[in-house]
């Protein structure tokens, strides 16, 4: 069955009451939810026999469903960077992001995934669909994306020192 | 270089605290020498996270008597409670005449949709105390992790963004 992960806390936030209700308009497609939060409960009574809940995993583990899933789903309603993304496309997987987030902008720039309005299910769902048809178009967003990231790690600390060094520098207060 | 992170609020491992560890690691490796200030340190919990005044106070001390170095990264993210911490800091740094780069990985109160317009209407004197202060004691350099943080601390606090840079991680 095509697998779709979420790996996030459980608040309402993240609205992964948003991805549950996206794939159960789709069958034969499965949701694996990893991560804790106090909104499990609800999260739960949501969900239908095709929604996995793992808790909280360890990193090996995590990195075997990172592996083993089709799609990585992140739909949040806020939040201004969000790691899973990066995660998701140093394992070259297609990634269907909220365009609530703040790495929406790098998953554009690196064309690694589809940009979506958080809270329009049907938009999620239909992202979900062409990705499980389209096999080839998911294998090149996840390619494009583990392009992107190699390198990026170490781009982004030298920029950092870049401004570091240039604050030190100038010595200066305004 | 010799580098000073201060980073308020070290409750549980989110983005903000894996990647602030990947950066100082990173910058380590360089050949830098960094360490990293915080008062709450109990990863995986939010007990006993309240910013008391002894806290504060011990925090204020312990900023006081750090070594020199040649910067204080100031790391500001999500919560009412960063917020003194960013202000006492920004205030020793300037006493201690240390060059400050704040790295905005979010906006220090965060408001979202979720958040009641009668919280909202609570923040804006916060708000409007945050953004003077960090008007008076502005930061060398303000980064934000993102154009969407950039946005967001420019309208609400009127900061200008240096530098837009995407935050290190390590997957």
């Amino acid at each position: 069955m095509f697998s779709v992960l979420v790996v996030s806390r459980l608040t309402r936030l993240k609205n992964i009451e948003s991805a549950i209700k996206a794939v159960s308009l789709l069958p034969d497609v499965k949701l694996i939810i990893v991560g804790e939060g106090p909104d499990r409960p609800r999260l739960q009574s949501l969900a239908n026999a095709r929604v996995e809940f793992k808790g909280k995993v360890s990193d090996k583990e995590l990195d075997k469903l990172y592996k083993s899933c089709d799609v990585v789903l992140f739909p949040v309603l806020a939040e201004p960077f969000g790691l899973v993304p990066i995660e998701a496309m140093k394992r070259g997987k297609p990634i269907i992001c909220s365009r609530e987030a703040g790495v929406a902008e790098i998953v554009e720039k690196a064309n690694a995934g589809i940009i979506v309005n958080p809270l329009d299910i049907k938009q999620i769902a239909d992202a979900i669909l062409l990705l499980k048809e389209k096999p080839a178009m998911r294998k090149k967003l996840g390619n494009a994306g583990r392009r992107f990231v190699k390198g990026l790690e170490t781009k982004c600390l030298v920029e950092f020192e870049h401004a570091l060094k240039e604050t030190v520098r100038e010595q200066k207060f305004i | 270089m010799r580098i000073i992170m201060i980073h308020g609020q070290f409750l549980e491992m989110g983005g903000a605290e894996r990647s602030l560890l990947a950066l100082a690691d990173g910058l380590k490796n360089r050949g830098h020498e960094v360490s990293i200030q915080t008062e709450f340190t109990q990863p995986y919990t939010r007990k006993d996270s309240l910013l008391t005044p002894f806290r504060f106070f011990r925090l204020v001390n312990r900023l006081l008597k750090l070594p020199d170095s040649d910067v204080w990264l100031l790391s500001i993210h999500g919560a009412f409670i960063s917020c003194p911490i960013v202000w006492a800091a920004l205030f020793i740094a300037r006493l201690r005449k240390i060059p400050t780069v704040a790295y905005v990985y979010e906006e220090a109160i965060r408001i979202d949709k979720f958040t009641p317009t009668v919280l909202k209407l609570l923040c804006m004197p916060l708000i409007a105390i945050d953004s003077l202060i960090f008007k008076i004691f502005r930061p060398k350099t303000v980064i934000a992790i993102s154009a969407l943080t950039a946005r967001t601390v420019e309208n609400r606090y009127h900061v200008k963004i240096s530098k837009i840079i995407w935050p290190c991680f390590r997957c």
